[in-house]
């Protein structure tokens, strides 16, 4: 090495002696001899630096400095991004409202037009959720689907914004004004008439008896049809009109005869959380109740059924007859001969006499329905309710339900005063008599001058001379008595969106000439019968904090039972001839019962919780009627039928049902709207156009029917085509029956091999919280208020009914249904199954995104960013669940493609959940914004989040309290406990996703014996 | 490249000289086209056109103009896309595997083979990118590269992300390697060509080739080197190709036989769509003494290798599913061979297992027509083959409640269409500029007038 080191050195000194003498000879190249010497030399001393050589000596740029550029500039590159945000502004409060932050919700408690009490959340003063009030003694938080989408009804373009003409054409308010008043004062005494639906506001209904009085007029209402016939059957057989308060949770044995309580029937909220509350057998309740329903739709009810029997309508009286004589010899129509004529076998029959007999003053038996002899049927279950002494213990009739007509004279006369001539001004408001009437429809034409209240242009409106826009709920004031001595007050949240009035705003304009403050008419009502007059401004501002109270309970004379001739009359009822070859059933669906609601685009889009039909009606008729007429239906698309009752005929597609009687048809009431807006309109048939009056009561179900085929075919939009586990069961579904479960809890699970996972459980540790949910499968009953609480939390997009035939739905939640049992029997039984993102621990989706726009949280949320999703649908083929949902076009621009996303829609969505574009996929996130706001919260206080202070919107909504939620690292959480138990199982659970929510299974109570 | 197999007849017919050869495969380039190419042309580029203004509608409105619905999310796009990456097989297989195994009969064939595989991975990589909701992200999103989003990457992870790096590795690799070969044969055509801008253009294509013995060394290192580099592709990219479903947990799809099934599926369907364009191009270009039935009977052969594995596959899975014991997996091949999708089961198992027994005769390896069919029955049957694959497993899966049917809409069929528009134009271009015989090829294993072996 030295030696080397040396030879260079050397040279190198060489080199320097002959550069640096004057004279040179020799050079190496030809540019040397002409170069100077300094510039020889410092090229030279560049040439063999160590390292790197600095750039500034050379001009053109290096490898390395090339390299650089290149990097920054595809650096650079991701700037291109960077585009412009449109200019929006972000304008401070001048004037800073008290209690309001910018981003915190500030909530209010108030009533909902049906009068169950409602927590309604704002933000920056637009209300955006309704979520039931826990307060309020009736609905106890929970809500139905129609009051969720009231959300939407309020924000709908295509309300009424004002006062129109009869062309929809906007009028003025002096115009409607002067006519109204021009009008009451041309009508004759007697002539002018109100007509509305149940006004269970008391303010309401001081104002409206203040108006019927100064103005000679009358006021009717068209009641709700169920309720009619039980309150008159009350006051014939025990002398109140009354509809009687139900009291499910003190009831060991419940038997419904059409009587869909739990989904359709008068309150399904009010009844489902009472009779939930006796289903809690996952809670250690082991007193659980048995539901024995016979029915001849296949109901909401009927699939809570622990024993369901289908009938035809014309067999109710004979069912409850046949108990009553089999509980106390009551009538003549024993139970054989119940079974004989129904087709309800009679062991069935025999348990249920039992068990009602081992439980007098412990049960309830409702019917319903609206049948050939629907004063005959209420009357028996009235006497077989006296007999079974539950009058007093399970039904109260001295606390009884408002039913909000009682007050008025009924409909039939006022058809027949207007048919007369005698009536001169009519005012008409939360009912559509023109839709639901075709006798109302004709006289209407007799009626010089009518008014309409609504919240839309509605076929009655069509018919007024004036339809003057209704404010809703949300923008006004009012209150409620929902049941005997429960009173709740309405109070506005926003100022009314258009220019609208309320109905007794309207009423008292017209009566007065002050200028109306609905308000101080809320408050006097209230001071004069409430409130003591010192502390009545605390006492006010106590009640809209509470939203509800059960002060001041009206007292009521207590009916008594009145047996003469009863089982004489109704033995002879039951002899008649009423049932034909063919029997028609209308029943009103969960999603749009009367179909006020035609023109809300989720109740739409929301499946009919049985048949999983969305956009429309249909015939539903039994597998064995459909081979027996030659119906067909592939894939949903199914021969057209036509019916005729009568003269009136009706074109509407089949849809094969299992679980009816072979001899009944079904039609859903509700749709076949003439003008419900661009939503509601034309959407299916109308089913009460084959109603018929019979006796003074609507007939719904049992009129016979003749069903013809068009021969055409249509497409259903369905979004479950398959009801059938397959056999499955034991991987998807459990139940068993209660006396199995007893015997034990896992009899349902199979001891088969356990499975090995190759991961370690290390994997899955949360630091955290660890979120999970538990849903009792034994308390769910399918009423999908979750479904349209899930819409209105997360902006969930509607596909409208031709994507929904493409199988393209956006629920977040949806209701898996299946039946168990042969589908050509006519007594299937069937169970729920709440499906929503798992949130695998180990999700099958995160693995396959390729761009990681769903990975997983740190406490165990399976997190869905949008903004990184390309849409490859990777993630949905391989959930197991099938829970991914997919923007296939943007949704959200629309309302199912019927409503633009004009003003004021936007201001429904959710500021704190994102709106998804097209081509991103999106999915239950657990409601993700409420997880990050409360754990924030705490996390300020440095706190865990406490059990039961966050609850998703599913879980909040659900009426039947099926849905528990919170930290699974806490051992001491109830949804922790829940999990823990040994009959919780988890959806596919052999394929090691390890999800984060379990089910506690269906148990059927077949009977302890 | 000495040693010369004992075939039985030449591989070249017609007693051709090296001139002959080079006027020959120039001919198409030289001269003014045919009617007969104009037609051809015309019609695949007005189909071509339409896939293309139906891609424009489909990325205006959105993705769900597709057939695609819950739950079956992949259709048109990923069958297809699968269906052009195994017809891109062939190509490799015979440029670079039979070159390695010194198949002297690849030489007539090997070129256009080569051009199929490009144009047909062109046609492929279109539909991963519309099958997409938002392209305009995903053709940048699902590449490993520095972003400003934070250290945001790919999920590498992810079965898809390995198919962008086999794809595009694939492509990138058979571009170059049929680009190589063609060199010498440009400098050819660069050589021969009159006008000014002909020459511009084809010299400088053929990169300043002189034909010295220094570039023939070099050439024939560098296409050793990339025959070399190609091999493992014809077997990698399909086996990734197949782990889009391999790796997930659909029954039907998640299954260790995936690899070989689709490799030996892609070699099946690549063979059989170049029988199908060598039966067309020797009359059309008048190559039949270059292509012979000799070459066209080898190719039958292993269209009927490889049609006997893909159905010993079948028979496997059928099997598997049976011994396995799963319920979801006997469930899911029950209802595709017995359910609503069984006609397109019995499409595939009819094009694809019996039709190629034919080829059993030595009479109907050499039948023109015949071959043409089922050439073509084998390409209907390989795209039933993943339409099978993608619907019946995704549409009956795991929960009954979201059970659905799935339909193509027109938009599926106008796409798909389209692709076999860019693939015929992108052809006729390919024999009208392009020389479609590998001259330097062919010319080595000509027996020269001198009696030399080449």
């Amino acid at each position: 090495m030295d030696s080397a080191k040396k030879q260079i050195e050397e040279l190198r000194k060489w080199e320097e002696k002959i550069l640096t003498s004057e004279k040179r000879t020799l050079w190496q190249a030809a540019d040397e001899s002409i170069e100077s010497r300094n510039e020889i030399l410092s090229r030279r001393a560049d040439e063999f630096v160590d390292g790197v050589k600095s750039d500034d000596v050379v001009d053109s740029p290096s490898r390395r400095r090339f390299l650089g550029w290149m990097g920054a500039a595809t650096a650079l590159m991701g700037t291109a991004a960077c585009k412009r945000r449109p200019d929006d502004h972000l304008v401070p409060y001048v004037h800073k409202p008290q209690g309001v932050v910018y981003g915190v919700p500030v909530w209010y408690a108030s009533t909902a037009s049906n009068g169950y009490g409602v927590l309604v959340k704002t933000r920056e003063g637009r209300p955006i959720k309704l979520e039931g009030n826990p307060d309020h003694p009736v609905n106890e938080g929970g809500l139905d689907a129609q009051t969720q989408a009231e959300m939407l009804n309020f924000y709908n373009p295509e309300r009424l914004r004002g006062p129109v003409n009869s062309k929809n054409k906007p009028a003025t308010w002096s115009e409607v004004d002067t006519f109204v008043k021009s009008a009451l004062k041309a009508a004759r005494p007697g002539g002018v008439r109100l007509l509305t639906g149940a006004v269970i506001s008391p303010t309401l209904g001081s104002v409206i008896k203040k108006f019927a009085d100064t103005t000679k007029g009358k006021h009717h209402t068209m009641p709700p049809l169920d309720q009619d016939p039980i309150a008159r059957a009350h006051e014939e057989a025990m002398g109140v009109f009354a509809v009687p308060t139900f009291r499910f949770d003190k009831a060991d044995v419940v038997v419904s005869v059409d009587a869909d309580f739990l989904g359709s029937w008068l309150r399904p909220v009010e009844f489902t959380k009472s009779f939930s509350k006796r289903r809690k057998i996952h809670r250690g309740d082991k007193n659980v109740n048995r539901l024995f329903v016979f029915e001849s739709s296949f109901t909401l009810t009927g699939v809570a059924a622990d024993h369901r029997a289908s009938i035809a309508p014309s067999h109710q009286l004979n069912i409850i007859m046949g108990l009553a004589n089999a509980v106390s010899g009551f009538g003549s129509v024993t139970l054989e001969r119940a079974a004989n004529e129904t087709g309800v076998s009679l062991k069935e029959l025999k348990e249920c006499a039992e068990a009602l007999v081992k439980s007098k003053g412990r049960s309830i038996v409702v019917a319903g329905g609206c049948g050939p002899q629907a004063l005959e049927v209420q009357l028996a279950c009235v006497a077989l309710n006296h007999v079974l002494q539950n009058y007093g213990a399970t039904l109260d009739l001295d606390s009884p339900m408002i039913t909000g007509y009682e007050s008025g004279e009924n409909f039939e006369p006022l058809v027949a005063d207007m048919n007369a001539g005698n009536v001169d001004f009519l005012v008409i408001q939360g009912v559509n008599p023109v839709y639901q009437s075709k006798a109302f429809s004709e006289a209407l034409s007799k009626v010089k001058a009518s008014v309409v209240v609504a919240h839309e242009f509605n076929e009655t409106a069509g018919r007024a001379s004036f339809a003057i826009g209704e404010s809703h709920f949300l923008e006004s004031w009012g209150d409620a008595e929902i049941r005997s001595g429960v009173f709740s007050i309405q109070q506005p949240v926003i100022e009314p969106l258009f220019d609208t009035r309320s109905l007794g705003e309207c009423l008292l304009t017209w009566t007065t000439d002050a200028k109306v403050d609905y308000r101080a008419v809320v408050q006097s009502y209230w001071k004069q019968n409430f409130g003591s007059a010192i502390s009545f401004d605390s006492w006010w501002a106590d009640q809209l904090r509470k939203g509800a109270t059960t002060a001041g309970s009206r007292s009521r004379k207590s009916g008594s039972f009145k047996s003469a001739n009863l089982a004489v009359t109704l033995s002879a009822a039951a002899n008649e001839k009423i049932s034909a070859p063919y029997e028609l059933a209308i029943y009103s669906s969960v999603n749009l019962r009367d179909g006020a609601h035609a023109n809300n685009a989720w109740l739409q889009e929301l499946p009919d919780p049985i048949s999983k039909v969305t956009w429309g009606n249909f015939a539903a008729v039994s597998p064995s009627l459909a081979s027996r007429l030659g119906i067909r239906s592939k894939n949903a698309t199914t021969d057209v039928l036509k019916l005729k009752v009568g003269g009136e005929t009706l074109v509407i597609p089949a849809f094969i049902q299992p679980g009816l009687k072979s001899n009944v048809v079904n039609i859903a009431m509700g749709y076949g709207r003439e003008s419900a807006g661009s939503i509601g309109t034309h959407l299916g048939a109308n089913a009460a156009s084959l109603a018929i009056l019979k006796k003074g009561f609507t007939q719904l179900r049992g009129q016979a029917v003749e069903i013809l085929k068009t021969g055409e075919s249509y497409e259903l939009a369905v979004t479950q085509k398959y009801f059938d586990l397959q056999g499955r069961d034991h991987d998807i579904l459990q139940q068993l029956t209660l006396s199995d479960f007893l015997k034990d809890p896992e009899a349902a699970k199979k001891a088969e091999h356990k499975a090995i996972s190759l991961y370690s459980d290390k994997e899955f540790v949360y630091p955290g919280h660890k979120w999970g949910m538990a849903i009792d499968l034994n308390s769910c009953t399918g009423c999908s208020a979750c479904v349209v609480s899930c819409y209105s939390e997360n902006n969930i997009g509607i596909a409208g009914a031709d994507q929904i035939r493409k199988g393209r739905h956006m629920a977040w939640i949806r209701m898996d249904l299946y039946y168990q049992g042969n589908p050509d029997s006519e007594n299937v039984e069937a169970t729920y199954e709440p499906m929503l993102c798992q949130q695998c621990d180990n999700a099958p989706c995160e693995t396959v995104c390729p761009v990681l726009a769903t990975v997983h949280s740190n406490d165990g949320l399976n997190d869905m960013s949008y903004n990184r999703c390309v849409g490859t649908r990777y993630c949905a083929n391989n959930c197991p669940y099938k829970v991914r949902r997919f923007n296939y076009f943007q949704y959200t621009d629309s309302l199912g493609g019927k409503i633009d996303m004009q003003d004021p829609l936007p201001m429904l969505m959710n500021p704190d959940v994102t709106i998804r574009s097209r081509g991103v996929m999106e999915k239950c996130t657990f409601c993700v914004q409420r997880i990050r706001k409360t754990a924030d919260e705490f996390k300020d206080q440095g706190k865990k989040v406490p059990d039961g202070a966050l609850k998703t919107a599913c879980q909040q909504s659900c009426p039947a309290d099926a849905i528990a939620f919170g930290d699974l690292n806490d051992p001491n959480s109830d949804v922790s406990k829940l999990q823990a138990l040994a009959q919780s199982f988890k959806v596919l659970e052999v394929l090691n996703t390890k999800p984060s929510v379990s089910y506690l299974p269906r148990i059927r109570n077949k009977g302890t014996a | 490249m000495s040693a010369h197999p004992k075939l039985e007849e030449p591989l070249v017919e017609g007693h051709k000289d090296y001139a002959t050869v080079t006027n020959e495969v120039c001919k198409p380039l030289e001269s003014f086209p045919t009617k007969l190419w104009w037609y051809a042309f015309l019609t695949s580029a007005t189909i071509m056109g339409f896939g293309f203004s139906m891609i424009g509608y489909m990325l205006y409105k959105g993705v769900g103009m597709s057939g695609i619905r819950s739950p079956v999310n992949w259709g048109m796009m990923i069958i297809t896309f699968v269906f052009w990456i195994g017809i891109g097989h062939a190509g490799t297989l015979i440029s670079a595997i039979l070159f390695l195994f010194r198949q002297k009969w690849r030489t007539a064939i090997n070129r256009s083979a080569e051009a199929m595989t490009i144009f047909a991975v062109m046609c492929a990589g279109i539909f991963p990118l519309i099958h997409t909701g938002r392209p305009w992200y995903s053709f940048y999103w699902l590449f490993p590269y520095p972003n400003t989003m934070g250290p945001l990457w790919v999920n590498f992870r992810s079965p898809l992300l390995w198919d962008v790096f086999a794809v595009s590795t694939y492509f990138t690799i058979s571009a170059v390697f049929w680009y190589t070969g063609l060199v010498p044969d440009l400098a050819t055509v660069r050589d021969r060509s009159k006008h000014w801008l002909r020459k511009k253009i084809y010299g400088i294509l053929s990169l300043g080739w002189r034909g010295s013995g220094r570039g023939w060394h070099h050439y024939e290192i560098a296409y050793w080197i990339l025959a070399g580099l190609s091999t493992p592709l014809v077997l990698s990219v399909h086996t990734i190709v197949s782990f889009d479903f391999a790796v997930s947990i659909i029954p039907g799809w998640h299954t260790t036989i995936f690899p070989p099934y689709f490799v030996a599926g892609a070699i099946f369907s690549g063979f059989a769509m170049v029988v199908t364009l060598m039966v067309i191009a020797r009359e059309v270009f008048g190559l039949k003494e270059y292509i012979t039935l000799n070459h066209l009977e080898v190719m039958n052969k292993i269209i009927l290798a490889t049609g006997m594995m893909v159905g010993l596959a079948y028979a496997t899975e059928f099997f598997i599913a049976w011994y396995s014991g799963v319920p979801y997996e006997r469930f899911i091949f029950i209802q595709r061979a017995m359910g609503p999708y069984a006609w397109s089961y019995w499409i595939m198992v009819g094009c694809n297992v019996l039709s190629p027994q034919f080829f059993w005769v030595k009479k109907f390896r050499r039948n023109i027509p015949l071959m043409f069919v089922l050439s073509l029955f084998v390409n209907v049957g390989m795209w039933f083959e993943r339409f099978v694959i993608v619907v019946t497993s995704l549409a009956n899966d795991y929960l009954p409640s979201s059970w659905n049917y799935f339909r193509l809409s027109p938009w599926d069929y106008g796409v798909l269409l389209g692709s076999f528009g860019m693939f015929f134009t992108l052809f006729l271009l390919f024999c009208r500029f392009l020389p479609t015989i590998s001259m330097a090829e062919v010319k080595s294993v000509m027996p020269s007038k001198e009696g030399h072996h080449g």
